[in-house]
């Protein structure tokens, strides 16, 4: 509002004169951004915050979540955080529903289909050996109606659970070309009565499908997630990207060049350890000068070959795991420092196999 | 130092061009030369292959020069006091550039062999 202010003929002389109609413009443009700005105003100090306010109201004494859900209202509204007051609304929304939603994530063909089938008793979804299912698929309790598809370039249409496999698979929607945004099925079984609502995603690492994102998207909406594992196969980096992702620890190594373990570089040996231990990544920056515990300060010199410079190992992984690779290590530092610090993770993808390595942070 | 604990890891982002005003050598020496004198437990000083700052507009128009003036981090961790100490020195001495702290725990900090000089 100071900005705009400023913005008044009265004050723009400092950039030289002004004619009467520039100073009648800019006096028309400037009322025209003020009441802009009293909308915005009242839009974000009131508004919508009433509207919310109401429909947790009649929510009340429902459940306990609601006198927590309507705390979260009432400090977003005070405060003015608009970011927030989508997931508020989210939140509202899911109570009002009053459905909780399960759903089911892991490696692609790792049973995640068969395994909803089981317990709904019933072969409602499409498996098979290779990657199925493409879009996230919901599944909630009422007569065996026709399964609803949405799409996103198209109003929205009812079919016969039967004909699910022509949108929610790989095979017959590859790549999800048909633009489907949501589907949902009803089915009568008893397990679904209470109001619980599953949800098939698609499997996470496969290249053949862009399933994985959609996933991902979900992923934030569901109440709990059961992250399967297939006992045959170890758990890869892509299972990983559901793990790492969030507060997770940077472990540091202040060492030099010329540490070393048992005849070769420390930083190395780190390096190789983190890989034996199966850690998320590992990297090594060099330094070009500094100085440590030893006190002597070390710096490039062109005239010398390989002299001695700081190098900085750094490994992002868990607090748990983190604290036992540590447990491993830390007989081999006989000089330099380790630190730790939060990191959050915003990413973690590898791009070919697990064990790979992928980078940290 | 003491050798476990809370620490605090300074950070000072400044480019390879940048230079003391008084002897004309890189601003990073004198950084670490004074970190050094002040008996902090010890910097690195890091160069990035790559980067822009706040003057990176300004940097572009001298294309020539962009490529050589490369980013600069150094890295200072000690306790809190000793960095709450050293900072005037670097107010004073970093004309431009991104100064930042963080809250970091020290698992360990050992010196070499009962801290004999180096060769």
């Amino acid at each position: 509002v100071a900005a705009v202010d400023e913005l008044d003929a009265r004050y723009m002389r400092g950039y030289g004169p002004l004619t009467e109609e520039t100073a009648r413009e800019l006096a028309e443009s400037l009322s025209t951004l003020k009441g802009l700005l009293r909308k915005m105003t009242d839009y974000v100090s009131g508004g919508l915050g009433q509207d919310l306010a109401a429909r947790l109201r009649r929510l009340e004494g429902t459940r306990d979540e609601v006198s927590l859900t309507q705390e979260l209202e009432r400090v977003v509204t005070a405060r003015g955080l608009v970011e927030f007051r989508q997931t508020v609304a989210l939140l509202v929304e899911r109570l009002e529903s009053k459905r909780f939603e399960v759903a089911v994530f892991g490696r692609v063909s790792c049973g995640k289909s068969p395994l909803l089938n089981h317990i709904l008793k019933q072969d409602a979804l499409p498996v098979g050996v290779t990657p199925v299912t493409a879009v996230p698929v919901r599944i909630r309790h009422g007569n065996p109606a026709p399964a609803t598809v949405w799409f996103a370039d198209r109003n929205p249409e009812a079919l016969p659970l039967a004909g699910l496999a022509e949108f929610a698979t790989e095979q017959q929607n590859p790549a999800n070309w048909r633009h489907v945004t949501r589907i949902e099925a009803e089915l009568p079984a008893a397990r679904l009565e209470s109001g619980v609502t599953f949800v098939d995603t698609p499997g996470l690492g496969s290249l053949a499908t862009s399933g994985a994102a959609e996933t991902l998207a979900y992923l934030p909406r569901c109440d709990l997630g059961v992250l399967l594992v297939d006992g045959a196969s170890r758990l890869g980096a892509e299972a990983m990207v559901v793990k790492l992702e969030g507060e997770q620890t940077l472990l540091r190594f202040y060492l030099t060049s010329f540490v070393r373990w048992q005849y070769r570089p420390l930083h190395e040996a780190i390096v190789e350890a983190a890989r034996r231990e199966n850690m998320a990544g590992a990297t090594v920056l060099k330094g070009i000068m500094g100085f440590g515990a030893a006190g002597v300060v070390l710096e490039e010199r062109a005239w010398t070959l390989g002299n001695e410079l700081p190098v900085i190992v750094e490994v992002v992984d868990t607090a748990e795991r983190i604290d036992a690779f540590l447990e491993k290590v830390e007989p081999m530092i006989r000089e330099g420092m380790v630190t730790l610090e939060r990191a959050r993770v915003i990413s973690y993808r590898a791009g070919g196999e697990a064990g790979e390595g992928g980078r940290s942070s | 130092m003491k050798s476990q604990g809370k620490g605090v890891l300074l950070r000072i982002f400044i480019g390879e061009d940048d230079e003391d005003a008084e002897t004309g050598r890189p601003l990073y020496e004198t950084i670490v030369r004074k970190a050094f004198e002040m008996h902090l437990a010890g910097a690195t000083v890091l160069r990035g292959p790559m980067g822009y700052g706040k003057h990176s507009r300004l940097r572009a128009a001298k294309i020539l020069i962009l490529s050589t003036d490369l980013p600069i981090v150094i890295e200072i961790v000690d306790s809190e006091e000793k960095i709450d100490s050293f900072l005037p020195v670097v107010d004073e001495l970093v004309e431009e550039g991104l100064v930042t702290m963080e809250a970091v725990r020290v698992v360990k900090y050992v010196p070499e062999d009962a801290g004999a000089p180096k060769a």
